[in-house]
C-alpha cells in the first residue's frame, strides 16, 4: 500500500467517525432547539455551535463546567481569535468561508445594588453590629418566610417582640419624659438622687399626689429614726415653716387664699392619730383582761363605710 | 529577682506573642539580638509601639530596652485594663497592635475599653472585618462573649490611614475547656466588601465577581456592601474583601484581599474567593491565622483535658507550642485526626489546662 492510498483510508475513516460526532452535536443543538444546524457543512461548522451554545459572558467569570462544545483546547475568553483561518483542518480539503458571529462581551453593566436584599434587613443588622454576640443570629431560621418555623413558635416569637417592644418603650419614656429633669442633675447626691427618682415612680404609681412624691418618701425614711432624732427634724421643720411664713408676710407675698401653702402642710400620707399600741382586735379594747365595747362598735358592722372623722372605732378611748 | 525565672529569647520574630506570653505567666522574659546584622538594627516602630500599648493597659510593667536598641527586658505587671486610646504607626495595621490586646484583654482588673487608631485595612495582618466577624467568635466558646463588641468608627487604607476602631472586651474569671474535634460542613458564606474614597459601583463589583465563583457551592451565600462616606472613610482610597464561611459546627473560616493600587476590583474578589476555598479545603475545626489565639485559650483553661481539631500548624504555631513548655509547662499531645485515611493531615491538639484564674478582676 502506498502512502496516498494509506491516507486515504485514514480519511475516509475518519471522515467516518467525524460524521457520527456531527450528528452528535446536531442532536446536542436541537435539544436547545437551535435548528439552525446545518447538516453537511464543514467540519468548521462544528466550531461554530460553541458560540451559541456558550452562555453569554457578561463579565469575566469562570464557566469551567460549561459545555463548551466539542473542541478546542486554547479555549480563550474573547474567542474573537477563534479563526476564520483554520482551513488548515487536516480533516477536510474544502475550504469554506463561514461568517462566524463575533462574541460580544459586555463589561461593567450596572447591576442591581440590591445584592443583599435577599438577607432581611434584621439579618443583615445581626451581622454587621459590632456585638460579637449578635454575629451568629442570623440565621436563616430567623427569617420570617422560612417554613420551618411552627405556628406555635411564631406566636411565642411574636409575643417575645412585644414584650420586648414594651420593654423598650417603656425604657424610653422613662429615661426622656415620665422621670422629672431633677433626676438628672448631676450636682445631686446618690442619696438625694434616689429619693428624687423613689417619689417620682410613687407618683405615677399613684401612690402618692403629684408633687409630693418626693415628700412622702422623706417621710417615710424619717420614721425609722430614732425618737430623738425624728423629734429633732419636725421641730426644726416646723421652724422653717414658720419662718418662711413670717418672711412671705413681711414682703407681702402672704394671702389668706393661700394660707394653704404656708400652713402647717399636711402630710404626704394619711396621718395616724396616734400609733396603734398594742395588739388590736376586731372591735372594742381589751385591757386588764377586758373586752370593752362601746355603742358605736355595736352599731358599727364590717358593712359600714369609715370615714375620718368617726371616732371610736375600734378603740375609742384615749 | 529570680533571675532563673527569666525566660530568654533572641531574635525578632515571634515577639508578640512572647510578650503575651510572659504577662499572662507573670515571668519576666528577655529577647536580645533583635535585628542585629541588621541595617537597622534593633527595634522598629511598630515592635516599640506595640511595647507602649501594652505598657498603657498593664499597671506595673517595666520595660527595659537596651541602649543599642536590640534587646529588651519585659517585667510584666498587672493587666488593669479600663480606658485606653492608642494610636498607631502607620507601617503595620490596626490588626497587629489588637490581636496581643485580645489574647490579654480577658483576665485584665476592669473590662478594657480600647479606642485605637491607625490603618484598618491592609494585606500583612487581619483587617478589622475579620476580627470582627472571625477572631472575637473564636472567644465564643471559651466563655467570653457578654459585652465583646468591637465598633468600626472609620475606616482608613494604607498609606495614609485614619481609621478608628473601639475595641471592648468583657472580664472573666476562668476560660472554659475547649472540646471542638467535630469541623462539620459549611453550611453558609457572609462577606463584607468594603470601599473607601472611591466609587461605591466597585464593591457591587467585588460582590458580583466573588459571587459568581461562590454561587455553585452553596445557596447561603451573602455579600454586603459597606460604604463609609466622608469623614469616616479615612485618608487614602482603598477597598477590600473579607469574606467568612461557618460550618455547622461553629468553625470559622476566613479570607480577604485588599487593593493594589492599579488593580481591578474583580481580582481582588477572585483572589479572595479562591482563598477562601483553598483555606475551606485544609479543613480543620480553626484556620492558620487563628491557631494561636485557640491554643492560648486551651493552655488557660481549667484543668481539664481540651481538645481541637486543626490543620497543620504554622510555623508560628510551633514556635508558640514551644515557648508555651517554656513559660507555663504545658505540652500539647498531636496526633493524627484520622490515623485511617492517610490523605487526611488534619491534627487532634489536646492538652491539660494549667487552670488559670484572672485574679486581678475587681468584683462588684
Amino acid at each position: 500500500m502506498n502512502l496516498t492510498t494509506m491516507t486515504s483510508t485514514k480519511q475516509h475513516d475518519e471522515a467516518a467517525l467525524l460524521a457520527i460526532l456531527q450528528a452528535h452535536g446536531q442532536q446536542f443543538a436541537e435539544a436547545f432547539g437551535d435548528t439552525s444546524f446545518v447538516q453537511g457543512s464543514s467540519k468548521k461548522r462544528k466550531l461554530d455551535p460553541e458560540t451559541e451554545l456558550k452562555p453569554d459572558e457578561d463579565t469575566d467569570s469562570e464557566s469551567d463546567d460549561e459545555w463548551e462544545g466539542f473542541s478546542n483546547d486554547d479555549d480563550s475568553v474573547g474567542n474573537s481569535e477563534e479563526g476564520e483561518e483554520i482551513d488548515n483542518d487536516e480533516f477536510s480539503s474544502e475550504t469554506v468561508v463561514r461568517v462566524k458571529q463575533p462574541e460580544t462581551i459586555v463589561f461593567g453593566e450596572p447591576r442591581s445594588t440590591n445584592v443583599s436584599g435577599r438577607m432581611s434587613k434584621q439579618q443583615v443588622k445581626a451581622f454587621m453590629s459590632s456585638k460579637v454576640t449578635k454575629l451568629r443570629h442570623d440565621d436563616v431560621a430567623r427569617n420570617p418566610s422560612s417554613v420551618e418555623v411552627g405556628d406555635d413558635d411564631e406566636e411565642q416569637e411574636e409575643e417575645e417582640r412585644t414584650n420586648l417592644q414594651n420593654d423598650a418603650l417603656l425604657h424610653k419614656l422613662i429615661h426622656t419624659q415620665l422621670l422629672s429633669a431633677r433626676s438628672s442633675d448631676a450636682s445631686l447626691k446618690p442619696a438625694e438622687r434616689k429619693r428624687v427618682v423613689q417619689g417620682r415612680i410613687l407618683e405615677l404609681a399613684a401612690g402618692a399626689k403629684l408633687g409630693s412624691g418626693e415628700k412622702s418618701v422623706k417621710l417615710e425614711e424619717q420614721k425609722r429614726a430614732s425618737k430623738k432624732i425624728r423629734l429633732g427634724l419636725e421641730r426644726k421643720a416646723s421652724e422653717r415653716e414658720a419662718q418662711t411664713l413670717e418672711q412671705a408676710k413681711n414682703l407681702g407675698n402672704y394671702h389668706s387664699s393661700i394660707k394653704h401653702l404656708f400652713g402647717a402642710q399636711s402630710k404626704g400620707q394619711p396621718d395616724r392619730r396616734k400609733r396603734d399600741k398594742g395588739l388590736k382586735m376586731g372591735v372594742g379594747r381589751f385591757a386588764g383582761g377586758v373586752l370593752k365595747l362601746s355603742k358605736k362598735d355595736f352599731s358599727s358592722e364590717a358593712g359600714h363605710s369609715r370615714s375620718k372623722a368617726r371616732k371610736g372605732n375600734g378603740k375609742g378611748k384615749r | 529577682m529570680a533571675d532563673k525565672n527569666i525566660a530568654k529569647y533572641s531574635g525578632h520574630q515571634h515577639f508578640r506573642h512572647r510578650l503575651v506570653l510572659s504577662f499572662l505567666s507573670g515571668k519576666p522574659v528577655l529577647i536580645d539580638g533583635i535585628r542585629s546584622e541588621d541595617k537597622n538594627p534593633g527595634l522598629r516602630d511598630y515592635e516599640v509601639n506595640v511595647l507602649r500599648l501594652l505598657e498603657k493597659i498593664t499597671n506595673g510593667t517595666v520595660i527595659e530596652i537596651g541602649y543599642t536598641g536590640t534587646s529588651i527586658l519585659l517585667r510584666p505587671g498587672v493587666i488593669s485594663g479600663g480606658n485606653v486610646t492608642h494610636d498607631c504607626p502607620l507601617s503595620r495595621s490596626i490588626g497587629y497592635f489588637l490581636e496581643p490586646v485580645i489574647m490579654l484583654a480577658p483576665f485584665a482588673k476592669k473590662p478594657l475599653h480600647l479606642t485605637i487608631r491607625g490603618i484598618t485595612t491592609d494585606d500583612r495582618d487581619l483587617s478589622v472585618d475579620t476580627l470582627r466577624t472571625v477572631t472575637l467568635p473564636h472567644l465564643e466558646p471559651f466563655g467570653i462573649s457578654d459585652g465583646l463588641e468591637l465598633k468600626i468608627k472609620k475606616r482608613g487604607a494604607a498609606p495614609l490611614g485614619g481609621g478608628e476602631v473601639h475595641f471592648l472586651c468583657p472580664v472573666v474569671k476562668q476560660v472554659k475547656t475547649l472540646n471542638f474535634v467535630d469541623p462539620g460542613r459549611i453550611k453558609r458564606i457572609r462577606g463584607i466588601a468594603h470601599a473607601v474614597r472611591v466609587s461605591p459601583q466597585i464593591s457591587n463589583r467585588m460582590i458580583d465577581t466573588s459571587r459568581s465563583i461562590l454561587n455553585r457551592f452553596i445557596p447561603d451565600l451573602y455579600l454586603i456592601s459597606d460604604v463609609y462616606k466622608g469623614e469616616d472613610s479615612g485618608k487614602s482610597p482603598g477597598y477590600a474583601l473579607s469574606l467568612v464561611a461557618e460550618s455547622t459546627t461553629g468553625a470559622l473560616h476566613c479570607s480577604e484581599a485588599v487593593s493594589v493600587p492599579g488593580g481591578v476590583p474583580e481580582d481582588v474578589a477572585i483572589a479572595a474567593s479562591r482563598s477562601l476555598l483553598a483555606r475551606i479545603k485544609r479543613g480543620g475545626c480553626v484556620d492558620r491565622q487563628h491557631q494561636i489565639l485557640v491554643l492560648l485559650m486551651m493552655v488557660l483553661g481549667s484543668e481539664d483535658i481540651g481538645r481541637c481539631r486543626m490543620g497543620e500548624p504554622t510555623e508560628r504555631t510551633v514556635q508558640f507550642l514551644r515557648d508555651v513548655r517554656d513559660f507555663f509547662g504545658t505540652s500539647f499531645n498531636i496526633r493524627p485526626a484520622e490515623p485511617s485515611n492517610p490523605d487526611c493531615d488534619e491534627q487532634i491538639f489536646s492538652c491539660l489546662g494549667t487552670g488559670y484564674v484572672n485574679a486581678n478582676r475587681t468584683l462588684g
